[in-house]
C-alpha cells in the first residue's frame, strides 16, 4: 500500500496504491492527515487509480476525511477508480456527494483547482 | 445477527385461504313470535291512530316503510293495519286507504335503491292526495277538506320517513345498542302513534290509553329520571288531547308525576311509583278536583300494577337503549376504555424509543472533560517548558528580557495559529538571532500546535454531537407533545360503522354486546367485538368475518382474542383486521468470513402496526464483534423506530445521529429496508449505503440499485427510496455486499447473480443458500460475511 502526495497549484492529489483494507486504512489515514493539516490544503483528489481492492474500511477513511475537509469548507473528489473499488463507490452511493471522474484533470476541475 | 449458516425465519403471517363469503345477506328480518305480536299490535294501533276524526295517515304510513321487508311481514302489516282502520273509521272510511295500499304496495314492493324510503314516502303522500282528494271532492267536501288532505299527505311521507328510521330499534334489530339521538325521536314517535292508536279501545271501566300513557311515564321515570319521566309525561299528554284522551290539564299532570316519579327512582320500583301517585293525586287536586273519583283514579292504579310487574330485564334492556342512563354509561365507558387502552399502547410505544436512546448513549463514555483555559497561555507554558527551561540563555532571556521575549513568543505562537503551523522564515529576525535552539524551538512549536489543533478538532466535535443529542431530544419531546392530538387523528372511531355491523350480526343471530370499529393510522379498519352471543364453536369467526367484509366492502380477517366456549367465564372476544391479499415467505442466511466467528451483518423481519412486514438488512462496517454490534445496534434501534409508526425520514435521521455519536471514529453501517405490503402488493426499497436489492418475475430480474452514502457517518442523511408493484410468484432478494465481492475475478458485477436468478426456480430458503455457496464459489472462500435474504410473494 502506497500514498504518493503532490500539488497541483493549491489543490492536493493524493495518489494512492495497493489494497485499501482493514489491514491498510490506519497507515494511510495517517498519510492523508497529516497531509490535509498543512495549512490550507482545501482542495483534495482521491486518485484510486492504482488501488486495486477496497473494502467497507477504505469508504469509511474516504467518508471520514470527506467529512473533515468539508467542516471546514473544503472540497473532495475522486478520481479513475477501477472495477472492483469503481463498484464499491457505486454501492455506496458516494458520487451523490462528492465528484466521482475517470482522470485526475477532471476531478481537480470538479474541486474548483487549476490543473 | 447470526453465526454460521442459520436460517431465520419464516414470514407466513395469514394461514389458509381468506373465509368463505356468506350469500344472501338482506334487510329481512328474523322476527321470532314476540317480535311479529309486537308488529301485529303496532300496526293495528297506527291504523287505529287518527286526528281530526277521519284523518288516519300513520297506519298507511308504517305498512309504506315496511314495504321492501319480507311478503309475510308486509301482508301481516297490511292485514292489521286495515283492521285498525276498521275499527275507527269503518268500512267507508276504510276503503279509500285500503285501496290507497294496494295501489302503493303493487308500484313500490321491490327495490334496494338508497333513496327508497324518500320514494316510498313520496308515492304514499301522492296516494293520499289523490285517493283522500277523490272522495273529499266527490263526497262534496270544501276547500278547507282539501287543505286538510294535503295536510295529510305531508304528514302521512315524514311519519313514513320517520318510520323506516325508528322501525329498527323498536323491532330489535339494535338490541343492546346505544341509541344515537335521531333514532331516540323516531321512538318517540313511534311510542306516540302506539299511544294515540289506544286512544277509545274499549276497556270497560278503565281506558286503555289512559293506562298506557301512565305506564309509560312510570317506566321512562324509573330508567331515565325525572327529565325522562317529565317528557314521556308531556308527550303522552299532548297524544291524549289531540286524540281526546285527556283534558290539556294533563300536560302539568303527567309531566309533574313524571318528575316525582324519576326524582324518587333510586328508592327503585316503589319509589318511583309513590313519587308518580303522589304527583298525579295532588296536581289533579288542584287542577280537577270536579274529576276526581275512585273512576279517575283506577288509570294510574293500574297503570302501577302493571309497572309492578314488569320484568327487570325488560327494564334494564330499556334502559341501555335511554341515553344518559347507568346502563348507557357502562357501555360508553368500555367504548372510552378501549381509547384509553389505544392512547397507553401508543405511549409505551414511545417510552421504548427513549429506552433505547438512553442505553445508545450509556454506551458513549464522555470521560474527558475540557476546561475553560487560556488557549494560548497553555501552549506558552507548555514550550517554555520544552525548549527553555534546559538552555544555558534561560536567565537572560526569561529574567533579564522577559517582557522582549514574552511578546516575541507570543507572536509567535499566534502566527502559528494564524498559518496553521511554522517554517523557519516565518521567525522574527529579533529571535532568530538571539535564540539558539531555533530547530528545537520551531519543532516544538509546530508539534504543540498540531496537539492544539486536535483538542480543537475533538472539543468541536463534542460539542456538535452534544447538539445533536438535545435536538434529538427535544424532538422527541416535540412528538409526545403532540401526542394527543396525534391519537386524534390516528385511532379513529368509525361509530356509523360499528352500528351497521351490529345490525349485520343482529339480523344473523349473532348479538354482539360490544362493537367498535376503529382507523389506524394507514387508513384500514380494526373492528373489536366483545361477548358475542355466537352460534357455537370457532365457525363464528368465518362468519363474522364474511358479515365484516360485506359492511365495510373489504376484505377482513378475524381473530379470536378469547372465547368462553374454550374457557369457562372467560369473555369472548374477536379482533378482526383487513385480510391481505398478499402474504411473504422469507427466508435468510448469513454466514460469516471466518468459522466460527460471528457475522458482522444483522438481519431482521417484523410485522409494522399497519399489517406491513419489514425486512432490515444491515452491515456493520468490517467483520468481527464490533461489526456485529454496530450492524445489530442499526436493526435494533430501527425495529423499535418502525414498530412505533414513525415516519422514515425522521428514522432515518435518528439512526443517523444516533450512529454518529456512538462511535466517533469513521465506522458506519449499511441499511437495506424492503417495506412490503400485504394489501397492496406493493414493495418499497429503502437503501443507506447498501447493496442492489433483486426483483424475478418469470425469467425476467429488475435489479434495484440507487443507493445513498451509509449511516452513522455524514451529518446529513438521504436515503434512495425505490417502489415497485409486486405479483404473486415474484421474488424479491436483498443481498449483503459479501456477496457481490469477489476480489479479482475475472467478471465482476451483478450479472452472474441476474443470471442465476433468472434461470432459478428455487423456493427462498433455498434460493438465499444457493446465492451464498455461489458467491463463495466465485470469490474461491468467504471474502467477507455474507447475507442473502429471499422473500416469495403469494397469494393469501
Amino acid at each position: 500500500m502506497g500514498v504518493g502526495l503532490s500539488y497541483r497549484g493549491s489543490c492536493l492529489v493524493a495518489a494512492l496504491s495497493g489494497d485499501l483494507d482493514v489491514a491498510t486504512v490506519p497507515k494511510v489515514r495517517r498519510h492523508l492527515e497529516a497531509a490535509l493539516a498543512r495549512p490550507g490544503t482545501a482542495k483534495v483528489v482521491l486518485d484510486l487509480a492504482a488501488v486495486s481492492f477496497m473494502d467497507s474500511s477504505g469508504l469509511g477513511l474516504i467518508l471520514g476525511r470527506y467529512r473533515e475537509l468539508s467542516e471546514r469548507g473544503g472540497s473532495m473528489a475522486i478520481s479513475g477508480a477501477k472495477s472492483q473499488v469503481q463498484r464499491v463507490l457505486q454501492l455506496s452511493g458516494i458520487g451523490k456527494i462528492m465528484p466521482v471522474t475517470s482522470t485526475v484533470e477532471d476531478a481537480i476541475k470538479q474541486v474548483g483547482g487549476e490543473s | 445477527m447470526t453465526t454460521g449458516k442459520e436460517a431465520f425465519m419464516r414470514l407466513c403471517p395469514y394461514p389458509g385461504k381468506n373465509t368463505p363469503v356468506i350469500e344472501n345477506i338482506g334487510r329481512n328480518w328474523r322476527l321470532d313470535g314476540k317480535g311479529i305480536l309486537l308488529l301485529a299490535a303496532g300496526a293495528f294501533l297506527a291504523g287505529r291512530a287518527n286526528l281530526l276524526d277521519g284523518m288516519a295517515p300513520f297506519g298507511p304510513a308504517l305498512f309504506t316503510a315496511l314495504l321492501s321487508e319480507h311478503d309475510f311481514i308486509t301482508a301481516m302489516v297490511g292485514l292489521w293495519t286495515v283492521i285498525g282502520l276498521g275499527t275507527v273509521l269503518g268500512f267507508k272510511g276504510t276503503l279509500p286507504y285500503a285501496v290507497m295500499m294496494i295501489g302503493i304496495a303493487l308500484l313500490e314492493r321491490r327495490g334496494r335503491a338508497p333513496w327508497l324510503p324518500v320514494r316510498q314516502a313520496f308515492t304514499l303522500a301522492v296516494g293520499i292526495l289523490i285517493v283522500r282528494g277523490f272522495v273529499t271532492l266527490i263526497t262534496g267536501g270544501t276547500a278547507y277538506d282539501l287543505g286538510l288532505v294535503m295536510f295529510e299527505a305531508v304528514l302521512a311521507a315524514v311519519t313514513t320517513m320517520i318510520f323506516s328510521h325508528g322501525l329498527p330499534a323498536v323491532l330489535g334489530r339494535r338490541v343492546g345498542t346505544v341509541l344515537t339521538n335521531e333514532e331516540v325521536i323516531s321512538l318517540g314517535l313511534v311510542t306516540a302513534v302506539a299511544l294515540a292508536g289506544t286512544a277509545g279501545l274499549p276497556g270497560g271501566f278503565v281506558a286503555p290509553a289512559a293506562v298506557l300513557s301512565r305506564y309509560l311515564v312510570l317506566v321512562l321515570a324509573l330508567v331515565g329520571g325525572g327529565a325522562m319521566g317529565a317528557a314521556m309525561g308531556v308527550l303522552a299528554a299532548t297524544v291524549g288531547i289531540v286524540t281526546g284522551f285527556s283534558s290539556p290539564e294533563g300536560i302539568s299532570i303527567l309531566g309533574f308525576a313524571g318528575l316525582l316519579a324519576g326524582l324518587l327512582r333510586e328508592a327503585g320500583k316503589p319509589g318511583t311509583a309513590l313519587g308518580y301517585f303522589l304527583g298525579d293525586l295532588v296536581l289533579t287536586l288542584y287542577l280537577l278536583p270536579e274529576s276526581l273519583a275512585l273512576g279517575y283514579l283506577l288509570a294510574p292504579l293500574v297503570a302501577m300494577v302493571l309497572f309492578w310487574f314488569t320484568p327487570g330485564i325488560w327494564l334494564s334492556e330499556i334502559s341501555s337503549l335511554v341515553p344518559g342512563t347507568r346502563e348507557q354509561r357502562v357501555r360508553q365507558q368500555s367504548y372510552e376504555g378501549r381509547l384509553r387502552q389505544a392512547a397507553s399502547e401508543r405511549l409505551a410505544e414511545f417510552s421504548q424509543i427513549f429506552h433505547e436512546l438512553s442505553v445508545s448513549f450509556k454506551e458513549v463514555a464522555i470521560t474527558t472533560k475540557t476546561k475553560e483555559e487560556s488557549r494560548l497561555n497553555t501552549l506558552f507554558a507548555a514550550l517554555t517548558a520544552k525548549v527553555c527551561e534546559s538552555c544555558n540563555l534561560y536567565r537572560s532571556c526569561w529574567e533579564t528580557d522577559f517582557y522582549k521575549t514574552y511578546q516575541s513568543i507570543f507572536d509567535l505562537l499566534a502566527l502559528a495559529e494564524a498559518h496553521g503551523g511554522l517554517v523557519k522564515e516565518d521567525i522574527p529576525s529579533g529571535i532568530r538571532h538571539r535564540c539558539q535552539h531555533l530547530d528545537e524551538l520551531l519543532v516544538t512549536i509546530n508539534y504543540l500546535f498540531d496537539t492544539y489543533r486536535i483538542n480543537m478538532q475533538w472539543q468541536k466535535r463534542l460539542e456538535e454531537d452534544r447538539e445533536v443529542v438535545s435536538a434529538q431530544l427535544a424532538g422527541i419531546a416535540q412528538v409526545m407533545d403532540n401526542l394527543a392530538t396525534e391519537l386524534k387523528i390516528d385511532v379513529k372511531a368509525l361509530d356509523g360503522e360499528a352500528q351497521i355491523i351490529k345490525d349485520e350480526l343482529a339480523r344473523r343471530q349473532i348479538k354482539a354486546e360490544t362493537v367498535e370499529v376503529w382507523q389506524n393510522p394507514s387508513g384500514q379498519p380494526e373492528v373489536y367485538l366483545a361477548s358475542l352471543d355466537c352460534p357455537g364453536g370457532r365457525e363464528c369467526v368465518p362468519l363474522v368475518a364474511a358479515i365484516l367484509s360485506q359492511t365495510l366492502r373489504r376484505p377482513m380477517r378475524g381473530q379470536p382474542l378469547s372465547c368462553a366456549l374454550t374457557r369457562t367465564g372467560q369473555e369472548c372476544r374477536l379482533k378482526a383486521t383487513l385480510a391481505s391479499s398478499f402474504r411473504f415467505v422469507a427466508a435468510g442466511f448469513s454466514r460469516a468470513k471466518k468459522d466460527g466467528e460471528v457475522s458482522g451483518d444483522s438481519f431482521q423481519a417484523l410485522e409494522l402496526p399497519d399489517g406491513r412486514q419489514a425486512l432490515i438488512l444491515s452491515d456493520g462496517m468490517g467483520t468481527g464483534p464490533k461489526a456485529a454490534q454496530e450492524s445489530r445496534a442499526t436493526v435494533r434501534l430501527l425495529e423499535k423506530l418502525l414498530a412505533a409508526g414513525l415516519e422514515k425520514d425522521l428514522i432515518l435521521r435518528t439512526l443517523n445521529s444516533i450512529l454518529a455519536l456512538r462511535s466517533p471514529e469513521e465506522r458506519f453501517a449499511t441499511l437495506d429496508l424492503a417495506l412490503l405490503d400485504p394489501y397492496q402488493g406493493e414493495v418499497e426499497f429503502i437503501k443507506v449505503g447498501s447493496c442492489p436489492s433483486f426483483i424475478k418475475r418469470g425469467r425476467t430480474v429488475t435489479v434495484i440499485n440507487p443507493s445513498a452514502p451509509p449511516l452513522g457517518i455524514l451529518p446529513a442523511v438521504a436515503a434512495a427510496v425505490t417502489r415497485k408493484r409486486l405479483r404473486a410468484g415474484d421474488i424479491l432478494l436483498m443481498v449483503s455486499d459479501g456477496v457481490l465481492e469477489a476480489r479479482g475475478h475475472r467478471t465482476p458485477g451483478l450479472d452472474w447473480l441476474v443470471d442465476y436468478l433468472s434461470r432459478s426456480d428455487a423456493e427462498p430458503e433455498e434460493l438465499a443458500s444457493m446465492v451464498l455457496d455461489l458467491a463463495g464459489r466465485r470469490a474461491g472462500g468467504v471474502p467477507d460475511d455474507m447475507t442473502a435474504l429471499a422473500v416469495k410473494v403469494e397469494h393469501a
